[in-house]
């Protein structure tokens, strides 16, 4: 095996888990869809990963195949539609808010720049210009999409969830 | 704390909350890198054209690499435009119906693959019973094969280089196929005695190992007679002959056929110039000028062969046919096989899935057929070294 193949196993087996989970919620809890998403990612940095000399910069490279590579995915798959279209059908007002999936039917009702911008900023906690370098878009762009996002994360989870006293756990109606 | 305050710190903790506990699937990196692999040997071409010559000629430089990804079948193909002003008649004859009406001739003096199934000079066939193969080049301890095999599922399982003697017996190589793009990367020197998978290179007349290749060699793109030229971080260019130092070249230098000085490189309006390259890695043009749908180039450098079988000499580009009809074009990526300054081995389509070999003489404007059709996939090319 090359140096080159050494690195790459290296950062797989210390990165892949967390890729994945982060993939789960671009994915909207499709756990099949992230494995795929991962695969494809890890792939195409693979291909490319004598481009990345410096390894602090190899997550953000990473991460950026990632998000735009779940972009050409996106919901044009009819897998996800009808994956998209059942979580959102449990995410009626009327379900059940301690469903587990409750965060995943509402990430999914996003657009798919709002949710990676959610994801990153949110789960991620990646600066906007961070996020702005993944999505290849401005920093601008970013607070736009983190804003639309928020509002409609807001409202849509604003009858599950109460904000927390400061410090304590969240409380879940 | 603000509303919007208070629900960003709700979100951070809702996306805590439903974190997966999830874990990669046993054998992700494996079957990662051998996606990888498989992916950068389709891109070998685009890689060296888009470093060395820019976007604009990529189309022209991928097809010449004989590595275009897809391409509309033959049959189906507009007219190609002529060379010379003057007017060619619109209908043109298929490649299938043409080859079909050649004379036969001799075999081929190459061992050649049809889909899977390694034809050898002798008149031995042996079907490998593998997913996918494609030569690597004549040594002089046997023909060197690289494979794909798929799991049950059709999922690429693995890759490996074979030896495969003359009478058709074969014999799995030590040397890995897990450096960068493998096979297509794994060059063979024009002797058939040194054989590098793009790590080590190997005498295969005594097996031993004599060196390695600079540690920064990504893709190989050919083994000439003035050393190996390959890439370096998707962007630089080298030339480099075993013991020596490695030379940078100035820019993408053209695709070279093994064993050949001579090569082609695209220009921007989709023609191409026949190139040699200098032991001081030099590269002069040798061509007149810039040959639209020029397919291959003799190894001495006088001759050129368009796409649809018109011979060209390079000092003066006056044209000639190796048909009496005019043809439609053969893909960009058909196989070619120089078999001396004026004689080729060619795959063309034969209709249903199937190809032909055909050998032509550009001195003599001749053709003949040298198989019979073969079964090679809608699109595939009978495979030469």
């Amino acid at each position: 095996m090359t140096a080159r193949d050494e690195e790459f196993t290296r950062y797989v087996e210390t990165r892949s888990a967390a890729l994945l989970r982060t993939a789960v919620f671009l994915c909207s809890g499709d756990s099949a869809a992230a494995e795929d998403l991962v695969q494809a990612t890890l792939v195409k940095a693979y291909v490319h990963w004598s481009r990345v000399r410096d390894e602090h910069k190899r997550d953000a490279y990473v991460r950026k195949i990632m998000v735009r590579e779940s972009y050409r995915r996106g919901p044009a798959r009819a897998k996800d539609v009808a994956h998209v279209a059942e979580i959102r059908d449990r995410a009626s007002p009327a379900g059940d808010h301690d469903d587990h999936l409750s965060l995943f039917p509402q990430l999914a009702a996003l657009p798919r720049q709002q949710r990676a911008v959610v994801v990153l900023r949110y789960y991620e906690d990646l600066s906007e210009q961070q996020i702005a370098d993944a999505l290849g878009c401005s920093t601008g762009s970013v607070k736009q999409h983190a804003s639309r996002g928020l509002a409609t994360l807001r409202e849509r989870l604003h009858d599950t969830y109460r904000a927390p006293a400061e410090g304590a756990d969240v409380e879940r109606r | 704390m603000s509303v919007d305050e208070d629900f960003e710190t709700v979100l951070r903790q809702q996306f805590r909350l439903h974190e997966p506990r999830v874990s990669p699937a046993a054998g992700l990196t494996h079957r990662i890198m051998a996606e990888g692999r498989r992916e950068r040997r389709k891109r070998r071409a685009r890689y060296a054209v888009s470093a060395g010559v820019g976007a604009v000629a990529l189309g022209a430089a991928v097809s010449m690499s004989g590595l275009r990804p897809s391409e509309p079948d033959t049959a189906k193909e507009p007219a190609v435009p002529a060379t010379s002003g003057t007017a060619r008649p619109a209908e043109k004859q298929a490649l299938a119906e043409w080859a079909a009406g050649l004379p036969r001739g001799a075999a081929p003096e190459v061992a050649y693959l049809a889909g899977t199934t390694v034809h050898l000079p002798g008149g031995a066939v042996r079907d490998l019973d593998v997913a996918d193969a494609a030569i690597v080049g004549q040594t002089v301890a046997g023909l060197i094969i690289f494979v794909e095999e798929n799991d049950p599922q059709g999922v690429l399982a693995g890759t490996r280089f074979v030896l495969v003697q003359d009478d058709g017996t074969t014999t799995d190589m030590q040397a890995s196929t897990a450096v960068e793009g493998a096979a297509y990367e794994a060059v063979v020197s024009p002797d058939g005695r040194y054989f590098t998978n793009g790590d080590q290179v190997i005498d295969k007349s005594t097996g031993a190992t004599v060196g390695e290749m600079p540690e920064a060699a990504e893709v190989l793109v050919s083994w000439t007679s003035e050393g190996i030229i390959y890439s370096a971080r998707g962007q630089e260019y080298f030339l480099w002959r075993l013991g020596e130092a490695p030379i940078a070249l100035d820019g993408f230098p053209g695709v070279f056929d093994v064993g050949s000085d001579v090569g082609l490189r695209g220009a921007q309006n989709g023609c191409a110039e026949a190139v040699r390259i200098a032991g001081s890695g030099e590269v002069t043009t040798l061509s007149a000028g810039c040959v639209p749908d020029l397919l291959s180039v003799s190894p001495d450098g006088t001759t050129g062969v368009t796409t649809d079988l018109r011979v060209i000499d390079l000092a003066t580009a006056d044209a000639s046919s190796l048909s009496d009809t005019p043809l439609h074009s053969v893909r960009r990526d058909s196989e070619i096989h120089w078999l001396d300054d004026d004689d080729l081995l060619l795959s063309v389509p034969a209709g249903n899935g199937s190809s032909r070999l055909v050998r032509c003489s550009t001195a003599a404007l001749r053709c003949e057929s040298a198989t019979g059709p073969v079964q090679v996939g809608v699109n595939e090319s009978v495979r030469l070294p």
